[in-house]
């Protein structure tokens, strides 16, 4: 690893721990720990704080949808379609994150895999950004470890664009993982994600679907109870579920 | 001379003043008015609504969750609207749609000062009388227009014979049963629903159960029927019922949480008090898992005698005055809305909600727009015969008696201090 790089990841990680939000305590301590997929052709583990939840407040103006489908990344200011660019996502084993995060970084330029800019989201599960590259050909496949690669040129031309606290909506096919018996505000994880569509899908809006559950899907899971008539926790246990038809 | 003319003068104006006040006085004892209880309310039951004056009415009504995101609910109850002030051109609506889990809290909030609208649709409760705004909405109906809702629904909404609010839909609170389960104990799944069953039936299912008999506890689940029903039993008749149909093992597990997945799985025989929702959702499962066995819509048990007796929640309609209320031919009008609402014949949002319409003839037509095998169908027949009671709900129940029991099931709190939640929660407040 050259010096650069390594000062860049430095820098990343000094930049997540002064904008992370609260002891990272009160969150899952089991997906601290964890593989990342975040550099092009590498992979590191990162044993210490990820930023599971940001006080970053949402950019409403602006959004960024990224069609895992088509391989497009779209940039909308005001509902108008601003820009449109191919990218290159991640591999079925290493897939892109799936959800709606939001841009909580802006890092620079990062240099080789990485390419010229750095736009970072919060996947909650692992380091996960926008970013350029130094294999251009591999744009427009399934290539990366699961981040939205772009062409340099184009990542720059959308960092000038992008603010922090923009959404990202990832479209695509949401992952395939078992979900845990019970929930219950705090927890985050891929589980959560699938909770969140479901509730999106019965017509109780958990608001972004971001793989945390927060005050909005546990509003939303209180309102499914109170729909079905069951007690109303805000814990999602098998009953709510199966109701939603998780099971 | 001057002076006779001025005594002379006075005496009159003090003859006309007498008459003056003696006529308002008169009318003023005299106004229409009617007895609530304690409460006299000043209200004209002979208003009627004035063609050639113009009336603009606030509706407030609930937002329905739609899958995806599907705003069903709000193009039918616009619909609807429309209909009513087509027929009534001088009369004007404007809808409003809460949030059906908030909704309650900002009715309340409403009515604590005074901001509320003309007719209010509740959801799921009959909101308590309120003597300062609300009017009782039947004094303005026709004896034939009465008699078109149920007459239980009617009985369950009259106080000194004024109906409070017009009923719109109920949801009875049913049980759910494994079919092959309850046959196996010896009972007959049909001559239950047809007769009823009393809770000496339920020790049969019992003596038979694998994990545990029954689940659901919660706010509408089995403590809150049996002391609806009978409102009149100490804490501890209720714990001793609560014995009768707890299982042969002590529920160490949050039997509660997994309810649906036990009976899905055919380990639990019976799921108590869960709305229509719950069994066509069971049916729909069991029917897709090919499960062998079909869950089956029941009524809760009596105590002593077999007769089929029904626990509802309600769908009704209030009508209010307010500070911007115009006289009482506007409440007349109001009246004519929420009548109208009341007794509308489509089924459709009432299928997809799984509430009875509160008009015999309105539930007929939507059992009959039921799939054949669908159980709901037996609701229409149990709420014209049935014993038909509102679930009676402590505004603690949620928060301390429910994880009360709940723990006390789970051997985590002893009968002591259970009864003595119990006492302090939902006896305390009546």
């Amino acid at each position: 690893m050259n010096l650069r790089r390594f000062l860049g990841l430095l820098s990343t990680a000094v930049y997540l721990l002064l904008i992370g939000i609260g002891p990272i305590n009160s969150w899952d301590q089991s997906l601290l720990a964890e593989r990342i997929n975040c550099e092009d052709g590498e992979e590191f583990i990162v044993d210490g704080n990820i930023v599971v939840e940001s006080v970053i407040p949402l950019v409403e103006n602006e959004k960024i949808i990224v069609d895992s489908n088509s391989f497009r990344l779209l940039y909308y200011r005001d509902d108008q379609l601003v820009k449109s660019y191919p990218v290159a996502i991640g591999t079925p084993k290493t897939p892109s994150p799936i959800g709606e995060w939001k841009v909580i970084h802006k890092g620079g330029s990062w240099g080789g895999g990485f390419g010229a800019r750095w736009l970072g989201i919060n996947v909650p599960w692992g380091i996960y950004g926008i970013h350029g590259t130094n294999k251009p050909g591999s744009i427009g496949s399934r290539s990366s470890h699961g981040c939205i690669r772009m062409y340099n040129q184009h990542v720059t031309e959308l960092y000038k664009m992008v603010k922090v606290g923009t959404p990202v909506f990832i479209r695509g096919n949401p992952p395939r993982v078992s979900l845990r018996k019970e929930f219950q505000i705090k927890a985050t994880g891929k589980d959560v994600l699938l909770l969140q569509f479901a509730l999106r899908k019965a017509g109780f809006d958990p608001g972004m679907a971001d793989a945390r559950y927060g005050s909005g899907t546990e509003l939303a899971v209180s309102r499914v109870q109170a729909f079905y008539g069951l007690a109303v926790t805000g814990k999602t246990t098998l009953n709510e579920q199966y109701l939603l038809g998780l099971r | 001379m001057m002076k006779l003319n001025r005594r002379r003068t006075l005496r009159v104006l003090i003859v006309v003043l007498f008459f003056v006040s003696g006529f308002f006085s008169v009318r003023y004892f005299h106004r229409p008015r009617i007895r609530l209880g304690e409460h006299y309310l000043f209200v004209n039951y002979r208003a009627k609504v004035n063609p050639k004056k113009n009336y603009h009415l606030q509706l407030w009504d609930y937002r329905w969750p739609g899958v995806d995101g599907d705003q069903w609910y709000e193009p039918f109850i616009t619909e609807l609207v429309k209909e009513f002030e087509k027929a009534n051109p001088n009369i004007r609506v404007e809808l409003s749609l809460l949030d059906f889990y908030d909704g309650p809290l900002e009715f309340s909030k409403a009515l604590a000062s005074g901001s509320v609208p003309d007719v209010y649709c509740s959801a799921y409760d009959i909101p308590e009388f309120n003597y300062r705004w609300q009017i009782p909405a039947g004094i303005f109906l026709k004896p034939e227009e009465l008699n078109e809702y149920y007459p239980s629904l009617r009985k369950r909404l009259t106080s000194e014979n004024y109906l409070l609010t017009l009923p719109r839909w109920s949801v009875p609170l049913i049980w759910v049963g494994n079919r092959t389960l309850l046959e196996k104990a010896g009972l007959s799944v049909e001559g239950i629903q047809k007769q009823g069953w009393v809770w000496g039936d339920y020790t049969k299912i019992k003596e038979r159960a694998e994990y545990s008999c029954i689940g659901n506890l919660s706010a509408n689940g089995l403590l809150t029927q049996i002391v609806s029903q009978k409102p009149s039993l100490s804490p501890s008749l209720i714990l001793k019922t609560l014995d009768i149909f707890n299982g042969p093992l002590p529920w160490k597990s949050d039997l509660e949480a997994n309810m649906i997945h036990l009976f899905l799985s055919g380990k639990l025989p019976l799921i108590a008090g869960v709305r229509p929702t719950v069994y066509d959702f069971l049916r729909q499962k069991a029917a897709a898992s090919h499960l062998g066995w079909e869950p089956v819509l029941l009524p809760p048990p009596s105590e002593q005698s077999r007769r089929i007796i029904l626990p509802v929640e309600n769908g009704v309609i209030g009508i209010y005055r307010h500070h911007k209320s115009g006289g009482d031919d506007q409440l007349a009008a109001a009246a004519r809305l929420a009548f109208f609402l009341s007794v509308n014949r489509q089924t459709h949002p009432w299928q997809r909600l799984k509430v009875v319409p509160a008009t015999p003839t309105t539930a007929k037509q939507w059992a009959q727009n039921l799939e054949p095998n669908d159980g709901n169908r037996l609701l229409v027949d149990w709420l014209a015969e049935a014993d038909v009671y509102s679930l009676r709900r402590s505004p603690d129940y949620q928060g301390k008696v429910y994880p009360g029991l709940k723990n006390y099931l789970m051997g985590r709190v002893s009968r002591d201090e259970l009864e003595k939640i119990i006492v302090q929660n939902y006896f305390g407040r009546k």
